[in-house]
């Protein structure tokens, strides 16, 4: 594995991931999201084989609500050495929330932190509906711009002008992201196969995106436990080491999706995370070829076809013909979504990829990519900032 | 539910001038008096040189149509009667801005990067606002005010 920085027994790493029951979003009004969160933590910490006494820090992302002090409360954990939210990007601060975790670790803050993120919009409304509440407001509602599939759809629209990817392109991936479902009993749409004929069939919702082309709405939680390579011994299962992790976004890019449109046309197409990629990849010192299994952030279709082109994996304007190979199936060059993702398992912006994606490179994944050693998670494309990470089996 | 209902624009410090000159129909967009250069949406300070000295013009280019998608389910209650609607992405080249807006009229694959002109939709009792439909080719016709 490639060693990196002078000092790897500080280095981050994920010792634990856990998540609590999926359900389809308002099944679980009994339920508040603090009790989902609280579950999906422990579950980390048992997989860890550690007490969530021992956990002495949280970080999160996507406004979040659960806070800390009543997570330290729930848990009993004994000290809160670490507390953070990432600033803005939605959904795109998924790997942003481990980035704070692991620099804090590293930087010797905390020993012992749990990343989150837990969504009850039975409780907390329903999240695809848009609101009043984005800074750009003027710029879009009035225009009947309110809904995050709609920014979706203008993005790949202009993708499909401008790289020749298509509508087959996106039904690739929702029917790959439902096919890895049909053998993971946990994803919410298991027992629930996709073909062509029902994706061509269903309703459109913002042309060119279908109904199979939008994530689920859940009521979930999932967690991972990060920690140092020197704490991380002697534990029950193999570590996953945290090679290159962070955020970032393009000049320019500003709001992006989620604010005017107003990104440079250049890169409205793409999402922002060009020099991401370099710079993750340059750190981790490996190539996208390399990498054997990915989770890419897939609240809508468009985002991995986002993901591919900007991190790498494989041009623009290259992205219809590798998708449209079966690339992105088990047995691809690139399996993405193996749990089934947002789009089949659950949407909990993102959480769920990343177990996933430690699951993989432990060996212990249901629908396992053999010999998986090198993997990849893109957080939400498009927002700011959004971020990424490189895992590899420890 | 009317188009009265629709959310409306709520005019903050920095995009003030912005909606003034849609009172009076005209679509202005900020530029920046010391580097010249245009900016969108509004903010406190030029993006490209950090000036303050804000103004606010017309680009005197024929804008195209940059993406656009059109939506069937209702963005917001006061849409559902409308729909469809056909929400765009309207750039100006020269001027290097991209402006949210809607279209009016059939788009599809062939209209991305046509050329379009600015109308007012003017639903009766509401505020007036910018939106596109194609600019058919016209020889005689000037600039887009």
């Amino acid at each position: 594995m490639a060693q990196l920085g002078t000092n790897s027994s500080d280095r981050g790493c994920i010792i634990g991931v856990g998540e609590s029951s999926y359900a389809k979003w308002g099944a679980t009004k009994h339920r508040s999201a603090l009790s989902l969160a609280i579950e999906a933590v422990i579950a980390a910490a048992r997989d860890a084989g550690i007490n969530t006494a021992d956990i002495d820090g949280f970080a999160s992302y996507s406004n979040d609500l659960n806070l800390p002090a009543l997570m330290q409360l729930g848990l009993g954990t004994r000290h809160l050495r670490h507390a953070s939210l990432v600033w803005g990007g939605g959904g795109g601060g998924l790997l942003g929330a481990v980035a704070n975790a692991t620099a804090a670790i590293e930087a010797g803050q905390a020993e012992c932190i749990a990343v989150f993120r837990a969504i009850a919009q039975s409780q907390q409304g329903r999240l695809g509906k848009g609101g009043t509440s984005s800074p750009l407001f003027n710029f879009t509602a009035p225009f009947g711009l309110t809904l995050p599939v709609q920014n979706a759809a203008l993005m790949v629209r202009r993708h499909f002008h401008d790289y020749g990817t298509s509508r087959d392109t996106l039904a690739e991936i929702a029917l790959a992201c439902r096919a890895h479902a049909q053998t993971n009993p946990r994803a919410l749409m298991h027992g629930r196969p996709l073909d062509n004929q029902l994706y061509y069939q269903a309703r459109m919702i913002s042309e060119p995106l279908c109904l199979f082309d939008c994530c689920l709405e859940s009521d979930a939680a999932a967690a991972v436990i990060v920690t140092s390579s020197k704490h991380a011994r002697g534990l029950a299962k193999p570590q996953v080491d945290i090679l290159a992790v962070g955020t970032g976004s393009e000049p320019g890019w500003g709001m992006g999706f989620l604010g005017g449109h107003s990104m440079p046309a250049n890169l409205y197409a793409h999402g922002n995370a060009q020099t991401l990629g370099a710079e993750l990849f340059g750190k981790a010192r490996i190539t996208p070829a390399e990498v054997n299994v990915a989770q890419l952030y897939d609240a809508f279709t468009p985002m991995v076809i986002q993901a591919l082109g900007d991190y790498g994996f494989v041009a623009h304007r290259d992205v219809a013909e590798f998708v449209a190979s079966g690339n992105l199936r088990l047995g691809g060059a690139l399996p993405i979504n193996t749990s089934g993702g947002s789009l089949s398992e659950a949407y909990v912006h993102g959480a769920n990829l990343l177990v996933e994606l430690v699951r993989q490179l432990r060996g212990e994944a249901t629908n396992q990519v053999a010999g998986a050693q090198l993997g990849f998670v893109a957080g939400g494309p498009g927002v700011a900032p959004t971020s990424a990470a490189i895992l590899a089996r420890g | 539910m009317s188009h009265l209902d629709r959310p409306k624009p709520q005019p903050g410090v920095d995009d003030a001038g912005f909606w003034e000159a849609i009172a009076q129909r005209r679509l202005h967009f900020q530029r920046c008096s010391d580097c010249a250069r245009y900016n969108h949406p509004p903010l406190p300070v030029c993006p490209h040189c950090q000036g303050r000295n804000l103004d606010w013009q017309a680009p005197t280019e024929v804008p195209k149509l940059f993406s656009f998608t059109v939506t069937h389910v209702a963005p917001d209650p006061a849409f559902a009667s409308s729909l469809p609607i056909t929400v765009a992405v309207v750039r100006y080249p020269q001027a290097n801005i991209q402006f949210v807006s809607n279209f009016c009229g059939e788009a599809n694959a062939d209209t991305i990067d046509r050329d379009v002109e600015l109308i007012w939709s003017d639903e009766e009792g509401s505020d007036p606002l910018p939106i596109f439909k194609i600019r058919e080719c016209m020889p005689d016709r000037g600039a887009v005010d």
